[in-house]
């Protein structure tokens, strides 16, 4: 029960990694608060459960989540940025350099990119006194040309940057709150389906692509206490695939 | 407290002592047996009443093959298997043997890469048969801040931490490509509290130049490098491979890699 005690904001909770972490960090004995664009499972409270409907390109939203799981659970001690998207589910078609539309662009990077800079920016003003964990959810693809996932691969790569500011920024202002980010590589979820297909990926070293859970794991381990010393780090969760 | 590690056989090197020590008794408190490994064995005894679990001190010189070879069998004989190992032996400095570039030694450089880099290289290799029988295997490796960023005064040092880094990478290829059930990654520490450090505790010195660039503000424990290697070494990093994991209090985070 390595969470026991804690209560933790989960985005993106209603399918793929964010689920995969809800349901482990509700093993592990936390209290989650699990959100997603249109709410998770029925948006029930009960126990240490909290689901609600999140928007979380909206700072208003993100003020009333924290509320909300302050007044129910006391106070929050983790917060889990997985929502993100794609673009492939947007039916816009070709993501390349060329051809990506601005308007595609700026919704990816909406959801992605200032969805996480307004969680980090609710959670850092919720736990500055009494400390905290945030770990946002990049990808192999922000830390490699991703021509045909452009507006994506780019804001998964502005994720790793910005986190390792918030990482800096919150040590030297001497706030008790780590931040860090893992960086998947292909993970059998909704997200990565549509932009892949399911081909054998021979490309990986460990010659599979990822379960939500193997995500979910290393999210637990930089939630919890054991990464007392890890801040602002990106850790690969890819199979090997960064090292080809 | 649950034991992700029952039914496990680990090697840990540089056994005796900080952040070698600190991993021998969180593995043996998840349930491995750990055969540890120093060229320092004087506290064995006192190193097996805290182990917490089941284990044996032996001497290891980490250097030399067949001394590897002896430790990987005797590991297997005692405990039935290999499927952990972790490479803490390594050092710093070598006394009277500065390294900053223009004065560095033959002596201190082939020094530093022998004991920090050349005993990884014995070590996976003397490992891998073992875990491939054992079914299992996950290796981790300790380099250091040094390896990512130049430092004068350790150019030796630093070199080989970061060919530890770049090796790793390559042990984890080779196995994910062929097929092995082994992973093999990093831990990158910063600033620890060890013997090695001079146990300067965990706020350092007065003015200490080390706490002053830590966005976190003190040395690390030996502990928490030890649950950084815990966790890569555990089936819950199933899918990390080949991965470096800075546990450096944000250090990293301002430097260039």
């Amino acid at each position: 029960m390595r969470l026991k005690n804690k209560t933790a904001i989960i985005t993106g909770a209603a399918s793929g990694i964010g689920a995969a972490t809800a349901q482990l960090f509700r093993r592990e004995g936390a209290r989650v608060v699990a959100t997603d664009l249109k709410g998770v499972a029925g948006d029930r409270a009960e126990g240490d459960w909290l689901g609600l409907a999140q928007d979380v390109r909206d700072a208003g939203q993100w003020q009333a989540v924290f509320e909300q799981a302050a007044q129910r659970f006391g106070r929050v001690d983790i917060l889990v940025n997985s929502a993100g998207i794609n673009g492939a589910s947007a039916g816009t078609g070709r993501q390349d350099p060329e051809h990506l539309a601005l308007e595609e662009w700026r919704a990816i990077q909406a959801v992605n990119v200032e969805g996480t800079m307004l969680g980090c920016q609710a959670a850092i003003a919720h736990m500055k006194v009494a400390g905290g964990a945030i770990v946002n959810v990049a990808s192999y693809a922000g830390t490699v040309g991703s021509p045909t996932a452009v507006a994506y691969g780019a804001t998964k790569a502005a994720l790793v940057q910005y986190t390792k500011s918030v990482a800096l920024h919150c040590g030297r202002a001497g706030y008790a709150i780590r931040c860090n980010v893992v960086n998947p590589g292909p993970i059998r979820t909704p997200l990565y389906v549509p932009l892949t297909g399911a081909g054998t990926p021979t490309h990986i070293p460990l010659q599979r692509i990822g379960e939500p859970a193997e995500v979910a794991a290393a999210i637990l381990f930089l939630a919890s206490d054991a990464a007392s010393y890890v801040t602002g780090t990106a850790l690969p969760v890819d199979g090997g695939l960064s090292t080809t | 407290m649950s034991r992700p590690f029952a039914g496990k056989v680990a090697i840990v090197t540089g056994a005796a002592s900080g952040i070698g020590r600190a991993s021998a008794r969180l593995l043996a408190q998840g349930g491995a047996r750990v055969f540890g490994g120093d060229v320092a064995t004087g506290t064995a005894n006192e190193w097996r009443a805290e182990l917490g679990g089941e284990g044996l001190l032996r001497p290891l010189d980490v250097t030399d093959n067949s001394a590897w070879l002896d430790a990987v069998a005797e590991a297997r004989s005692r405990f039935g298997g290999l499927h952990i190992l972790v490479h803490c032996a390594g050092a710093v400095r070598l006394a009277k043997h500065p390294q900053e570039p223009d004065v560095v030694s033959e002596t201190v450089w082939r020094h530093m890469h022998a004991v920090n880099l050349d005993s990884l290289m014995l070590g996976v290799r003397a490992v891998i048969p073992a875990m491939r029988e054992s079914g299992r295997g996950s290796i981790v490796a300790v380099s250091s801040l040094a390896g990512l960023r130049g430092r004068a005064s350790s150019s030796a040092y630093a070199s080989a931490k970061a060919a530890i880094l770049q090796y790793v990478k390559t042990v984890a290829k080779q196995a994910g490509e062929g097929g092995w059930p082994i992973r093999c990654n990093t831990v990158v520490p910063g600033p620890i509290n060890t013997p090695m450090m001079g146990s300067p505790g965990l706020a350092g010195a007065p003015n200490d130049p080390w706490v002053g660039e830590v966005p976190l503000r003190r040395y690390g424990s030996p502990e928490e490098v030890a649950a950084a290697i815990a966790f890569l070494a555990s089936d819950e990093a199933s899918y990390i491979t080949g991965a470096g994991l800075p546990v450096d209090g944000g250090v990293s985070a301002a430097v260039a890699t």
